[in-house]
């Protein structure tokens, strides 16, 4: 009987996994799923206090900078006031302070009640705060959203990773893989005698890559370089998603790249050229992602020495490699 | 006025103590059941007063100021932080109701907590036993009156949640949920059934269901009567809670003991009531909770496994399970030296 109610609930534990991964994968291919989620989020901020007068939606920003005022005179001409001091009990003056307290908290009252509202407003504030910093966000980060739309970055097929591999042989330290899917990269370094290892935020993309007793882990790019010590890589291989990131990210992805690797390791990039994309992807993905060319433009002026080197691929068909001086 | 107290001043009687119940405001339905507290002190010196804390109270300090032994009876007190925001000054009552109770704990000489979490704030106390809270039995279904396939409405799918609407319930959350829920079950609808802690909330509420266009799928039951309520949850295809603070959470029990199957957020004490007989969920954003809905809808074999534990775990905790340690546990505070700490402090 015991254990029937054990299995019952390892089973139940087990569903509500089941159930977490199945939301999981239901945003990652309904984009307009976490859209309604966003938008719910929005539409419940507008009906809490505060946030009620204001329409962050249609207010111009120079409304919802006099809204921030107004809500930070509000805070301005409140004060603040405890009322309720504890009262002791010893028996000689315990009469005297009672009568003393409820006195005052008579009197004070409506001061108390002011203190309460300067919360009240205080609160509103930091929410009104929140809510600019999220636009503010929100419309730096509109070419991901919308890169929801378009079909993910195909995987590196068995060519490239052999190309990549050649231009990464000679080294004798570790190589990170950013973004490295399935592990096809990864797979041709290691046959190529490289310590190699790969990183990608999708647990299930690598699940083969890892049965196969590749070193495949869950991070994203940032992720993972951030959790490296200095120079102690030999190679940082950069593909797939970076295509996907704005310029922000790609400067901070560089420099973090640069950072990891030592003084003569190699950065390889292989991605598609974002000048000849074309179609819904072109559009939506206006700002996102460089060509070769940039890429090697930017480590070239990071003080790298750079070489491109043509490659036959159907998506990628230039691969950019930089040395760290 | 709560059924657990009530429940604990008939046990005291039926222990032969005599038991009066004093409250700081009385209105039409405690006036028959309780006596105002100033009368306390002109009626004759209690062996023990019993304080159940729920908010800051004048009471408090009164007591404070009596030579009797005082017990604390805690089944928590809501964070102010969830009302400043909506109603401040109730915010800042709780805020006094805990100042309290920390002064409180000091001179109680035993406190009873209905749950393990509850427990863990009322450190300061000497001596805390944890009893779970007396469930009305009038509200759990007698054999065979648990909800049946033929008591639900094949046409829609009834989500429904039993407690007050305050900040802290997170009945917006529910709301949230069902508007991704009807993306993939248009006939769901949520019934709420509780009055109101927070007008401003509930009025939250009804501008977010009609913001997302649920509006005529969201029932606002308010404060039912107890046929109406067990008519809820014998029509309910599951219960969701997701409170972000719960001292215990009765209405699970409630929903458990109707063969309802339970959706919970996995916050305060609301796991250890739930204790692997409902899913809880880590993670209350509405794809999840709609996913975990959907499942238990589609998934018979989870269904009846849920409706099996919970009905298990309902009669565990309830009201016949739990009488006995209380009758205990009273029994032996009324025989024991603790009482006499009267006579020390005078």
């Amino acid at each position: 009987m015991q254990d029937d109610a054990t299995a019952a609930r390892e089973y139940v534990s087990r569903i509500q996994e089941e159930i977490q991964t199945e939301a999981h994968q239901r945003r990652e291919s309904n984009p307009a799923l976490v859209i309604q989620e966003r938008e719910i989020s929005q539409a419940w901020t507008r009906s809490v206090p505060g946030a009620a007068a204001v329409n962050w939606d249609t207010d111009s920003p120079a409304d919802l900078k006099a809204n921030a005022e107004h809500l930070l005179g509000c805070v301005d001409s409140l004060s603040l006031l405890d009322v309720d001091a504890p009262v002791g009990s010893r028996r000689g003056v315990r009469q005297v302070k009672n009568t003393v307290r409820r006195l005052t908290r008579w009197y004070l009252r409506y001061l108390a009640d002011q203190i309460n509202a300067f919360n009240h407003f205080l609160v509103n504030l930091l929410r009104s705060t929140e809510q600019r910093i999220a636009r503010l966000e929100g419309g730096a980060r509109a070419a991901e959203i919308l890169g929801g739309f378009v079909d993910p970055v195909p995987e590196a097929d068995a060519p490239l990773g052999e190309a990549v591999a050649d231009l990464l042989a000679r080294c004798d330290g570790p190589v990170a893989v950013a973004s490295c899917g399935g592990g096809q990269i990864v797979s041709a370094l290691v046959r190529a005698g490289v310590a190699a290892h790969g990183v990608d935020e999708s647990a299930g993309v690598i699940s083969d890559g890892v049965d196969e007793g590749l070193d495949l882990r869950v991070a994203t790019p940032f992720e993972h370089l951030d959790r490296i010590a200095d120079g102690s890589l030999a190679g940082v291989v950069l593909t797939r998603s970076v295509e996907r990131l704005g310029p922000v990210e790609l400067s901070t992805l560089i420099d973090e790249a640069l950072r990891c690797v030592e003084p003569s390791g190699r950065i390889v990039v292989a991605v598609a050229d974002v000048l000849t994309r074309s179609g819904p992807e072109a559009e939506l993905l206006r700002g996102v992602g460089l060509s070769p060319g940039t890429w090697a433009h930017l480590l070239a002026n990071r003080g790298c020495v750079v070489e491109l080197s043509e490659f036959d691929g159907s998506r990628v068909t230039t691969l950019v490699t930089a040395q760290r001086q | 006025m709560g059924f657990h107290t009530l429940a604990v001043d008939r046990m005291l009687r039926e222990l032969g103590a005599v038991s009066t119940i004093y409250t700081a405001h009385l209105n039409a339905e405690t006036v028959d059941l309780a006596r105002h507290y100033r009368h306390h002190a002109k009626d004759p010196n209690p062996d023990l007063v019993i304080y159940q804390a729920s908010i800051g109270s004048p009471m408090v300090d009164y007591l404070l100021g009596r030579p009797e032994p005082l017990m604390l009876n805690y089944h928590n007190m809501t964070p102010p932080e969830f009302f400043y925001g909506w109603e401040p000054t109730l915010g800042a009552e709780l805020a006094f109701g805990r100042r309290q109770l920390a002064g409180f704990c000091r001179r109680a000489v035993v406190a009873v907590a209905d749950s393990d979490f509850n427990a863990r704030e009322l450190l300061e106390c000497r001596r805390v036993e944890v009893i779970p809270v007396l469930t009305d039995d009038a509200l759990f279904p007698v054999d065979g009156s648990q909800a049946s396939a033929a008591d639900r409405d094949d046409s829609a799918l009834t989500v429904l949640f039993v407690g007050r609407l305050a900040p802290n319930k997170c009945q917006h959350d529910l709301l949230a949920a069902l508007a991704v829920l009807r993306q993939q079950i248009p006939t769901a609808e949520l019934v709420l059934v509780g009055s109101a802690t927070s007008s401003r909330y509930e009025k939250a509420l009804r501008e977010f269901a009609a913001d997302l266009g649920i509006a005529d799928a969201v029932s606002f039951e308010g404060s039912v009567p107890v046929p109406e309520l067990m008519s809820w949850y014998r029509r309910a295809d599951v219960f969701v809670c997701l409170s972000e603070h719960e001292g215990f959470c009765v209405p699970i029990l409630e929903a458990m003991a109707w063969g309802v199957p339970v959706v919970a957020f996995d916050a305060a004490a609301v796991p250890k009531t739930v204790a692997g007989a409902g899913l809880v969920l880590d993670d209350k954003s509405p794809a999840v909770v709609a996913a975990a809905v959907e499942r238990i809808i589609g998934d018979d074999a989870l269904r009846e496994r849920l409706v099996q534990l919970g009905s298990d775990r309902a009669e565990e905790l309830r009201t016949g399970a739990t009488r006995p340690q209380w009758q205990e546990f009273l029994a032996d505070l009324l025989k024991s030296d603790l009482l006499k700490a009267k006579q020390r402090l005078r």
